[in-house]
């Protein structure tokens, strides 16, 4: 009977085999029971985070290496951007006007500043800022979130004229003239203030909420003069240079933002024109356009009215 | 698209990518300022 006389012979065959495999993993499992597993490298936290920032944006260059801090918002950004552009002003510029001033102003003109127009036609002291609510903020904004704002009453006029800042940044209230000024601030939401002012003296006011409106500032002394406090939960607000320019750093890149556009003499600017441009115009009338990185969203012009 | 229009508050809604986005020019008219 041959074929019995193989079939056990495999079989036995086979068995030794099974005999082999369990003695080595005996083997195997004695010697590993005797090894400790030696602590690999820690992760760095922040190694990680740079790390992640940058895999976040897809080997495009982030702006700033630094993760995100803050809220984050919901939706997550794909990174950190700029947004820049100018204010431009269509049509025959305003002269700006003298303002009659009394004495002790006389020592320097006065001009309203009102409509500011540079000579190529940019449009200074306007504002853009993000209305989208509590974006994902930059970490290079933390540094500078309790920092003071100064506006100082300087040969009788505001300076800046245009003052943006975060809810909860101090506000000093400065005097560099030679006299006496009040700081006349009258928000919607915070606390309103009427500091008097010597020569020199400074006062200081807290902004702990955000302003759904640019904040008017007056002095009764000297009625002509006029500024804005604009007060934003979150850094991305900007005002338009002396050449109507304006810079948004470390904005959240990768989601849908919400901006609006402000000047104090029309206000919120009604209409906005993109000429040439990836544009959509959704239910509510707002625009949405794609942005291309690099060299710009190649909107075009914006239009507004 | 030439003439799209944002809402009467001014507002409007982009989709920024990493680096550099340039807007370009803002066109306020003068008539705005007449009012």
């Amino acid at each position: 009977m041959r074929f019995p006389s193989r079939w056990a012979f495999q079989v036995t065959r086979m068995n030794n085999c099974m005999n082999n495999f369990w003695i080595l993993v005996a083997l195997v499992c004695l010697a590993g029971c005797d090894q400790r597993i030696a602590p690999g490298p820690r992760a760095n936290a922040e190694a990680v985070s740079a790390i992640r920032a940058k895999l976040t944006v897809g080997g495009a260059p982030a702006e700033g290496e630094a993760a995100a801090g803050g809220d984050t918002g919901g939706t997550e950004s794909s990174g950190w951007a700029t947004l820049s552009g100018s204010f431009k002003y269509v049509g025959t510029p305003p002269t700006p006007a003298n303002v009659q001033v009394n004495a002790e102003c006389s020592k320097h003109p006065v001009v309203n500043e009102a409509v500011v127009v540079s000579s190529d036609g940019g449009l200074a002291n306007a504002v853009i800022f993000l209305r989208t609510a509590k974006p994902q903020v930059h970490a290079d904004y933390e540094a500078s979130s309790k920092d003071s704002v100064v506006l100082d009453n300087k040969h009788c006029r505001f300076e800046p004229h245009v003052a943006v800042m975060r809810a909860g940044q101090p506000l000093q209230v400065k005097n560099s003239d030679e006299f006496g000024h009040n700081t006349k601030i009258d928000p919607l939401v915070n606390s309103p203030s009427n500091a008097i002012l010597p020569a020199g003296a400074s006062a200081n006011q807290d902004f702990p909420k955000e302003e759904q409106l640019p904040i008017k500032v007056g002095c009764n002394i000297h009625p002509w003069m006029g500024g804005w406090i604009v007060v934003r939960e979150n850094p991305y607000a900007a005002v338009s240079d002396a050449q109507g320019k304006f810079t948004l750093k470390n904005l959240p890149a990768g989601r849908e933002l919400e901006f609006q556009l402000w000047q104090e003499k029309p206000g919120f600017l009604k209409s906005v024109e993109v000429a040439g441009a990836p544009v959509k115009v959704d239910a509510k009338g707002a625009l949405q356009a794609q942005a291309r990185t690099g060299q710009g969203l190649g909107l075009g012009d914006l239009r507004a009215g | 698209m030439k003439g799209a229009k944002a809402d009467t508050k001014g507002r409007f809604k982009l989709t920024i990518k990493p680096g550099t986005n340039d807007l370009g020019d803002i066109k306020v008219p003068a008539a705005l300022f007449s009012k």
